[in-house]
């Protein structure tokens, strides 16, 4: 129940104990363990974590997306009623895009260097759309790119991926991630390459999407503050583990329970320590641990302030702290909403 | 009055134009203004944090101060030498003198050297601690002073993380003891957990043995941590500069606010989403403002004159240092005063 629960009659996605493994020369890995989640219709949540975090491969699962060499061990992925693990290929097609799409982090590599933007599009509808005819395909090609903000379509459209800056790649991207008008769209850290001001229009353009359309969103990054900005429920992962499913009201006002999420929280400057007279940042100390030398006990045990004797030795429990909220350790500190 | 600080280099009126590759054999080659008319000193034992998103020219300014890129014109007075008109070995001599960390740790140190190797190597060079024993001393107090231990020493680079990488950099870096550091973006390919870490390294090295920096980021959290002085750069024009808590409390230009209410978060937000893009591959508006097509406060004047350079009226006018008197490019700043001399010439 990690991720919380909904009214499972307004719920798209439900995702249950799903673990991934990776065979290596070292013997298997689990880069997600475990991972459970619920989407409603034109929801929100949040998925942070650093690198080796396994946000990304749990974003490319529920796509049937995993790179060779990794395979969903066990675990249950229902969308829209239908169970997704184990479903033949040609129903993933029929999904994959129309009903659920991604938007990858670097736009310039997710884009074919050698296609012009209008023949990407045109992909798109021959394999979906067929029955969609030249003029209308084009009209909605036009209607798509004006949407994401690209005044000048019919240049955009002759195109190719690199005479466009970056900011217009990423709303190409954007523009064919909903094209089908899909139920989810998953953001893998889709501002990260892009800058200040143009992250802000690109996250605005994906919050107008979920708010008018209804189209549930799943944003996954690093960055706290792309993920503060409305995100209804926030997942913290640390080395494959949801270590913590929380509101993202009780988040930012509040605070999380689970050490490692405070710790994040704190080790930007900003939080208690606006200069550096106002004393070091709180850094973490360590390192995210390598996926095959994880520690016997709690993953974030080696790093964690109020990590013991027992932290080092047994997985920590699932602990709730709340409505559809809960941490995975020993001690977290469960504090009242602030109202 | 107080006296503008010691420096211990001066830019003045840097500039560089990149040419472009001939759209047409009919057409003379274009040129790219990276760089326009820079100036600014790095006061003793501060942190000069230079901000701006890609394409501004950070980079190419921090690699110009380093002698990687030859300026088109200008000087950077470093110890009484200007430094552009150094070459072979006399420039060589200095360069013991100013260091550069790199932003991605996994390209700039070299795979096959060991730690000892990357980290003496600096000494073997130029020929400072010949001794054996003593130099192998240096070497691990330098790893302690980075946070490394002296262990570490026989590995290679890639049995460290990111973090661990960017230590030796640094650790390379400040091995002959500097006098200052350009530091291009050390955090931003770091973990967010490790970030801090490298941060707090900065400003001990800064505090302890106060190193002076000159800290190239997008990332203005970070900046307005680490940074006693701040330079904004936009498509090559240093729009803003001045001491990092009056820059960031009181922004004079309209593009800092822009910077600043990005960052402040999503209560005002419409002025960034209004406030369009910064335009690619178009015809080059230097000398005029090139915030010109995305600012919303924009007069008449800035359609035919340069943006005058202008000091904020709460600044000590007794006398201009850039980064230390809060300046601005600006036809329309908020509380800004032309000042009492030009002091600064646009050709």
């Amino acid at each position: 129940m990690q991720g919380g629960s909904l009214n499972p009659n307004t719920s798209i996605l439900d995702v249950k104990n799903l673990t991934v493994r990776i065979k290596t020369p070292r013997g298997p890995v689990f880069p997600v363990r475990q991972f459970s989640m619920t989407l409603a219709k034109g929801d929100l949540v949040g998925i942070v974590g650093e690198s080796g975090s396994g946000k990304t491969l749990a974003g490319l699962s529920l796509l049937g997306l995993l790179p060779e060499g990794s395979e969903i061990l066990e675990g249950s992925i229902r969308f829209d009623g239908k169970e997704l693990v184990g479903a033949p290929e040609d129903s993933w097609n029929r999904i994959r895009g129309a009903r659920i799409s991604m938007i990858f982090q670097e736009p310039q590599s997710a884009l074919n260097p050698i296609l012009r933007i209008g023949s990407m599009f045109e992909e798109i509808y021959d394999s979906h759309r067929p029955d969609m005819d030249g003029p209308f395909r084009q009209q909605a090609i036009r209607d798509l790119l004006l949407s994401v903000g690209l005044d000048r379509p019919d240049s955009i459209v002759r195109s190719y991926p690199h005479q466009l800056s970056g900011g217009m790649r990423q709303r190409v991207l954007i523009a064919m991630a909903i094209a089908l008008s899909p139920d989810i769209v998953i953001a893998d850290e889709p501002t990260t390459a892009l800058d200040l001001t143009m992250s802000h229009q690109i996250l605005d353009l994906l919050l107008e999407r979920n708010r008018k359309d209804g189209m549930s969103l799943i944003l996954i990054s690093h960055d706290l503050g792309i993920i503060r900005r409305s995100a209804r429920q926030i997942l913290v992962l640390y080395a494959g583990h949801i270590v913590e499913s929380v509101s993202g009201e009780r988040f930012f006002k509040s605070g999380p329970s689970h050490p490692y999420a405070q710790a994040l929280l704190l080790s930007r400057p900003g939080a208690n320590r606006k200069t550096k007279e106002d004393g070091p940042l709180e850094a973490i100390r360590g390192q995210v641990p390598p996926l095959w030398e994880l520690p016997a006990g709690c993953a974030f045990a080696p790093r964690c302030p109020l990590a013991d004797a027992r932290c080092q030795r047994e997985s920590p429990p699932w602990i709730p702290t709340g409505t559809d909220q809960g941490a995975l350790c020993f001690y977290p500190s469960i504090k009242e909403d602030v109202a | 009055m107080p006296r503008p600080p010691e420096s211990v280099l001066e830019v003045r009126n840097l500039t560089k134009t990149f040419s472009r590759p001939r759209t047409s054999f009919f057409r003379p080659p274009e040129s790219q203004i990276a760089v326009y008319d820079v100036s600014f000193s790095l006061p003793k034992g501060s942190v000069v944090g230079l901000v701006g998103e890609t394409g501004s020219g950070k980079t190419t300014l921090g690699r110009m101060v380093m002698r990687l890129i030859e300026p088109s014109s200008g000087s950077i007075h470093f110890d009484g030498t200007d430094l552009t008109r150094l070459n072979g070995k006399a420039l060589r001599s200095l360069r013991k003198r100013f260091q550069m960390v790199f932003q991605d740790p996994y390209s700039s140190l070299n795979p096959r050297m060991t730690v000892r190797e990357t980290i003496e190597e600096p000494f073997l060079v130029h020929g400072v601690l010949p001794d054996r024993e003593m130099r192998e001393k240096a070497l691990e107090s330098l790893l302690l002073k980075v946070g490394l231990d002296p262990a570490d020493l026989d590995r290679l680079p890639l049995e460290f993380s990111g973090g661990g990488r960017q230590r030796i950099g640094i650790a390379r870096a400040i091995a002959l003891s500097p006098d200052f550091l350009v530091a291009d973006e050390p955090v931003s390919s770091l973990d967010v957990s490790i970030q801090a870490q490298i941060v707090n390294l900065f400003a001990r090295l800064n505090r302890e043995d106060k190193m002076t920096f000159l800290f190239i980021s997008h990332d203005l959290t970070v900046v307005s941590y680490l940074s006693d002085y701040v330079l904004v750069l936009y498509r090559g024009l240093n729009v803003e500069a001045g001491p990092a808590k009056e820059v960031f409390d009181n922004p004079l230009h309209p593009y800092t606010r822009l910077l600043v209410s990005a960052v402040s978060g999503p209560s005002d937000t419409d002025s960034v989403r209004d406030a369009g893009t910064i335009p690619q591959g178009q015809s080059q508006t230097l000398p005029l403002c090139p915030f010109f097509d995305r600012c919303p406060e924009k007069v008449e004047a800035c359609r035919t004159e340069p943006p005058p350079f202008r000091i904020s009226e709460k600044a000590q006018t007794a006398e201009i240092v850039i980064p230390w008197t809060h300046t601005v490019a600006c036809h329309s700043p908020l509380g800004a005063t032309t000042p009492p001399t030009p002091e600064r010439k646009r050709t």
